[in-house]
């Protein structure tokens, strides 16, 4: 039951640490946090749910038009919302964060109704059988997608001059800009790559479990615990976090007196606030090369 | 004089002409009269309901008493009278529900609250509505402290959760031949409610549980959950909490091979939610109701208002059923209190509710109100989902008492 039971919890980690990562970018390149992500997230999984219901798109290209349409909107929402408040106080961005939030989840209300809908699974295939053990394909597929995701922002990071631009953005936007990068550009880079990351998340969890316009709120909080566990200034620290907390979640509500799943993942965040308020991984993106 | 020290002396002024004709205050309500809300032939109503936030899937419930009001106003009203129908957005947040209540009872003046939604939502403006005396007819929650005690404004039709919950556990005993009864219940009032009610049935019969099991609305990952009710052994499990969790946690039982018997509640048993679940679980659910099947012949005004208003909500679902039910239920009583040219008035209302006996119409089954009784529906059937279709497996059963 262990092996069960950790395996569910990296893949709820997996969701975690997608949407988390996007609040990590995000703070990296404009110091916000963002209140908004799990409703962009949503909002995008029900545009990938029209593409295949309405447009009759199969999985993969909704997935891959979805994730497009989700980079615009999130370089366009920094554009048009975050960049007219972005040189003022950091509790005024947070404001904004939190009113396009509400905002977002009446449009996807008023757009898709209140209903529970189902959304479609990226794969029917079996999975594969470890010790007696089966770990389905979609839970493979999420899986799978994490480690693409780091792979991408590995590369990216590393090896792409957007991605070193940004990696200077987040060190020091001032000196960045005398460097001759559009600090400006990063931000709505940060935005848009968080939106995609976002919308990944919602169309791979949405299949599991059912669209509506609130689902993904519960996942928010476990991402933000994520990245306070792993560093909020940290990408690697969000994908370790996420799946830390994903798989303490599983085993404790597995094994523990149930009522005190929550009680334990929350004393692992205050233990961490407590002893490393930075995060456990805090510092070790600059010398791997991440963001 | 500085503009600032005018507009404060203007504001002051305002204010204490204002609390001088009572505006905003409950004890001028009451002193009006009883018929607040009614205007010639229109009689407003008033819910609050969730139109954002968190539980927007129950908005449906209140355009399901929507779509009865104006399907009702388009075939000439009720002995005349015609209905409007005010929603107020209290984001099922309890926090927000008072000032939401307040405006629908001091700015539009409503006649009665109807099919208002939420447990924690009604429970938190219990005493103001009791204080102003408007009655709050039908609302959307089984918490027994609605109408235990008894309230004169307020009457439920719904069961309230934890007589539900000891229904649901009597029929797995006595019909399931249930031998062993496991839980899996949302970790809130709503949750804890129906639990309660097992757990009293299965005490009464000198059992105890499998297991009990809760979980976070919102969670992803329910196998850890599902995972200790196989552990237990239960061989059929009760499930009480939201709509939405409902998939996943079957779908999780599915990828651990545990098919156990599965027991909901009515808002559970929509196509959409039960589409997405695996066929072998599937053929072991099964639902108690006091709404009857949409797809009903009785239910036809139901299916025909619900596409002419509401063409984007599903009618085959029975949460806008449930609203359209419940707005029956008031439509009923309205039409006794001002049979004989009888003006609208609270007390008339209630009247008439409370001589409800044994009172049946093509939505509700045999309800009975009287002085000492506000909660109304006595029975509930059971039923199944068969090749898309729900299909009754038991008639109406009368609810154990638990009060």
């Amino acid at each position: 039951m262990l092996a069960t039971l950790v395996v569910a919890g990296l893949v709820a980690g997996a969701i975690y640490a997608l949407v988390g990562l996007g609040l990590v970018i995000i703070y990296r390149t404009s110091q916000v946090v963002n209140f908004a992500q799990g409703d962009v997230s949503t909002l995008l999984t029900f545009v990938g749910f029209t593409l295949m219901t309405q447009w009759g798109l199969p999985y993969l290209a909704a997935f891959a038009l979805t994730l497009l349409a989700a980079f615009v909107f999130g370089a366009i929402l920094e554009r048009t919302v975050m960049r007219p408040v972005a040189s003022r106080s950091p509790i005024v961005a947070v404001g904004v964060t939190l009113g396009i939030a509400l905002i977002l989840n009446g449009t996807s209300s008023w757009l898709w109704g209140t209903q529970v809908q189902s959304f479609p699974a990226p794969t029917a295939a079996a999975g594969i059988s470890v010790g007696g053990m089966t770990v389905s394909g979609a839970n493979l597929a999420i899986l799978g997608v994490l480690v693409l995701s780091i792979a991408l922002l590995v590369i990216l990071f590393r090896h792409t001059r957007i991605g070193i631009s940004m990696r200077a953005t987040s060190e020091d936007a001032a000196a960045a800009e005398l460097m001759g990068i559009d600090v400006r550009a990063m931000a709505g880079l940060s935005w848009g790559m968080a939106a995609v990351l976002g919308a990944t998340a919602g169309m791979l969890v949405s299949p599991a479990i059912t669209l509506t316009p609130n689902q993904l709120d519960l996942v928010v909080i476990r991402s933000f615990a994520a990245v306070v566990v792993g560093g909020f200034t940290s990408t690697l620290g969000a994908v370790v976090g996420g799946l830390f907390i994903g798989v303490v979640e599983s085993v404790v509500a597995g094994y523990a007196p149930a009522d005190l799943t929550n009680v334990a993942m929350f004393a692992i965040v205050l233990v961490v606030l407590v002893f490393r308020p930075q995060g456990l991984l805090a510092g070790e993106e600059t010398r791997k090369g991440l963001l | 004089m500085n503009r600032h020290r005018i507009a404060i002396i203007t504001f002051l002024a305002a204010f204490m002409v204002s609390v001088g004709l009572g505006i905003g205050a409950p004890e001028r309500v009451l002193a009006q009269g009883t018929a607040q809300g009614v205007s010639g032939k229109e009689v407003s109503l008033g819910a609050w309901t969730p139109q954002s936030g968190l539980a927007t899937v129950l908005l449906s419930i209140s355009q399901g008493a929507d779509a009865y009001f104006r399907w009702s106003n388009d075939h000439g009203g009720v002995n005349g009278y015609r209905f409007k129908f005010v929603m107020a957005n209290d984001q099922y947040n309890p926090a927000l529900t008072p000032a939401a209540a307040r405006r629908l009872v001091e700015v539009d003046k409503v006649f009665s609250i109807v099919t208002a939604v939420g447990t924690a939502s009604n429970v938190s403006v219990l005493s103001y509505l009791s204080d102003v005396g408007i009655p709050n007819i039908a609302p959307l929650t089984g918490d027994p402290a609605l109408t235990h005690p008894v309230r004169k404004n307020i009457f439920t039709v719904m069961p309230d959760y934890t007589t539900e919950g000891a229904f649901q556990a009597q029929f797995a005993l006595d019909s399931l031949h249930s031998k062993s009864l496991g839980v899996i219940y949302q970790n809130d009032a709503l949750g804890k409610s129906g639990l309660d009610g097992v757990m009293k049935m299965l005490a009464q019969r000198g059992l105890k549980a499998a297991t009990t099991v809760p979980y976070d609305l919102g969670s992803v990952n329910f196998t850890p959950m599902v995972a200790r009710l196989k552990a237990s052994g239960a061989d059929t499990v009760i499930v009480w909490g939201s709509v939405p969790p409902f998939v996943p946690i079957l779908k999780a039982a599915q990828a651990l091979d545990y098919q156990p018997k599965w027991v909901a509640y009515l808002f559970d048993a929509a196509p959409a939610v039960l589409n997405q679940i695996p066929p072998a679980q599937v053929k072991n659910a099964y639902f108690d109701s006091w709404v009857p099947l949409p797809s009903d012949a009785d239910m036809v005004a139901y299916r025909d208002a619900m596409a002419k208003y509401y063409p984007q909500v599903t009618s085959s679902s029975f949460l806008p059923a449930t609203g359209w039910c419940l707005a029956s239920v008031f439509a009923s009583a309205f039409n006794d209190s001002v049979a004989g040219g009888a003006a609208p008035s609270w007390s008339g209302l209630e009247k008439s509710l409370e001589g409800m006996h044994d009172f049946s119409n093509k939505y509700v089954h045999r309800l009975t109100f009287s002085a000492t009784n506000h909660q109304g529906e006595p029975a509930e059937f059971v039923m199944r989902y068969e090749n898309g279709n729900f299909v009754k497996v038991s008639p109406y059963l009368s609810l154990p008492a638990m009060h």
